[in-house]
């Protein structure tokens, strides 16, 4: 039996995956950044603008207010935005030199990295929802006066919520590809990888 | 080499331990601030070096409620159990907190174009020539694989130590907003006008605009009324049905209640506890002048008065008139009495449910002739 074919077929599996692994690094990089930068909620009425990982507009009442709660979390997303050119980097260095033998690896860490970024990314969604709860708590109050209502505040969620697990999925795919077209190579050549 | 290694394993250590310091409560800590409320003295993600000792007025502290939550502020108030803190950048001071909570005093300030490059560079210039090295340095000695591996373990482990190190050196400042002015309205004063038979109320918006009255119910005794208002500038008023009052005055019911329901701008409502008005009558005023009686309503409702004239127009009986009338509200009743020789007359008049009495002489014997 010549085992060439079935050695082919199992190389082509394994680029295929390193290629998915890229594809997938590359999904998580857009999601990433997506989710960074778009709003999360979107307010109207008493309370009109947004909130997102890295930008906030709100405006209550017709009046700009300045959140340092919201400031020092986007100060927390610092690793998740590293994580995107990070990616990016890996993608770009493996598309371009990935017969080099490094560059795999690069790949590798680059997943690993998007996967614990992700996993910072998903850890926020939390604070942020709370902090957006909170912006459309209930304002009407009792005075001496009397007990005023206001109209009240509606909270829309966007789609990029939904960003974070996607961006996991992908980072998580990305490095389980990787590592199994890395282990893949090791085993098919333990000669060094050019 | 080896002695360069154990000053990069020192100096990491430092780092990790210092960023820790904070959570550890060494009297020396590395803190990161988070948000642009210190701006200008502190830029967001700028590095600060804190000391425990003792602070003073406009010392910058770091104080935390939890390990997480912590507020690099200037202190504006010191003293007994609490201490206020401010941002240069906020309009108004934190919350008053406990002098137990302050972790230490800045004492060094690290901008972050300084630490920024210095912690990020020489690792990532070391990784690189390492990375470097193994590939292309012809070392033969180490499989080229594991110079790969050794570029991801890399990769992975310093951005796991940024990450964390950041996590834990960035504060959370808890202030949800640094000045946030929820548009309120509060009371000044609920009065009566008794010469013009109003309520007034006035109030001090805040943001807000009174727009219109949609609901008034005034409240007397067992009565339960509505009733009409006018809005003048930030007050209501609220007119009072001069049945009411007339009927309040006689029954000596002296206290009111009024509530209202408000639309005020901003799409807002004010529904009103009830506000409790005294509600005095004013005295009638009664005079003689030239043989004729006058009483004077200045009341805003008609003013019921039992009015008795004793006259005679010689020496012997007297004669008397009655009647009950009601003076109109703002209005003067005269009692034309020059036609008499003698005559006195005697009103008698119901004040806040009393009964008072005012008696005149209006004219003496010998005027006027015939």
């Amino acid at each position: 039996m010549d085992g060439r074919p079935a050695r082919g077929r199992r190389e082509r599996a394994s680029l295929i995956a390193f290629i998915l692994s890229l594809t997938c690094l590359t999904a998580y990089a857009i999601l990433q950044l997506l989710y960074l930068v778009l709003p999360l909620y979107v307010f109207s009425g008493d309370v009109e603008g947004y909130v997102g990982v890295l930008s906030y507009r709100l405006k209550i009442f017709g009046q700009g207010v300045r959140s340092p709660l919201l400031e020092s979390l986007a100060v927390i997303a610092i690793p998740a935005i590293i994580s995107i050119p990070s990616a990016i980097l890996s993608v770009i260095a493996s598309y371009f030199k990935w017969r080099q033998g490094a560059v795999p690896w690069i790949a590798l860490g680059g997943s690993c990295v998007a996967t614990i970024a992700s996993g910072i990314s998903l850890g926020l969604k939390t604070p942020i929802s709370i902090i957006a709860s909170r912006v459309v708590r209930n304002y009407s109050h009792s005075t001496s006066a009397g007990h005023i209502v206001f109209q009240g505040a509606t909270l829309t969620q966007t789609p990029a919520l939904c960003m974070p697990v996607a961006a996991y999925v992908f980072a998580l795919a990305s490095m389980i590809l990787a590592a199994a077209y890395v282990l893949a190579k090791r085993e098919q050549s333990p000669e060094p990888i050019e | 080499m080896k002695l360069q290694r154990v000053i990069a394993y020192l100096a990491i250590l430092t780092v990790v331990v210092l960023g820790l310091g904070r959570v550890l409560e060494l009297p020396v800590f590395l803190s990161l601030v988070a948000s642009s409320s210190m701006t200008p003295t502190l830029q967001a993600l700028d590095m600060v070096v804190a000391v425990k000792r003792n602070y003073s007025i406009g010392d910058i502290v770091v104080w935390c409620s939890t390990p997480m939550y912590c507020v690099i502020h200037r202190v504006v108030e010191a003293g007994g159990n609490r201490v206020v803190t401010m941002g240069d950048a906020n309009p108004a001071p934190d919350p008053p907190v406990n002098p137990g909570l302050v972790k230490g005093v800045v004492v060094l300030t690290i901008p972050r174009l300084i630490w920024i490059p210095l912690l990020l560079l020489p690792p990532a210039i070391y990784a690189a020539l390492k990375i470097y090295r193994k590939n292309y340095g012809g070392k033969p000695s180490a499989p080229r694989s594991f110079s790969g591996l050794a570029a991801a373990y890399t990769i992975v482990v310093f951005y796991a130590v940024f990450s964390s190190l950041l996590a834990f050196m960035s504060p959370l400042n808890p202030i949800l907003f640094a000045e946030l002015s929820i548009p309120s309205v509060e009371v000044v004063g609920v009065g009566f006008d008794c010469s013009e038979g109003l309520i007034v109320i006035a109030y001090s918006p805040r943001y807000l605009e009174i727009e219109s009255i949609d609901g008034c119910r005034l409240l007397a005794a067992n009565t339960s009324i509505n009733c009409s208002t006018r809005i003048l500038d930030s007050s209501v008023l609220v007119e009072v049905p001069s049945e009411l009052l007339r009927w309040m005055n006689l029954e000596g019911v002296g206290k009111a209640m009024v509530w209202l329901n408000v639309s005020l701008s901003r799409n807002a409502s004010l529904s009103t506890y009830l506000y409790p008005v005294h509600i005095v009558p004013l005295h009638p005023v009664v005079s003689v002048t030239e043989g004729v009686a006058s009483i004077y309503n200045p009341n805003p409702f008609c003013f019921d008065a039992n009015i008795t004239i004793f006259w005679a127009n010689d020496v012997g009986p007297w004669s008397t008139s009655k009647y009950l009338t009601c003076v109109e509200p703002k209005g003067s009743l005269e009692i034309d009495l020059r036609a008499y020789r003698y005559a006195y007359v005697r009103i008698e008049y119901v004040v806040s449910g009393r009964t008072l009495v005012v008696q005149r002489e209006v004219m003496r014997d010998g005027w006027p002739a015939g």
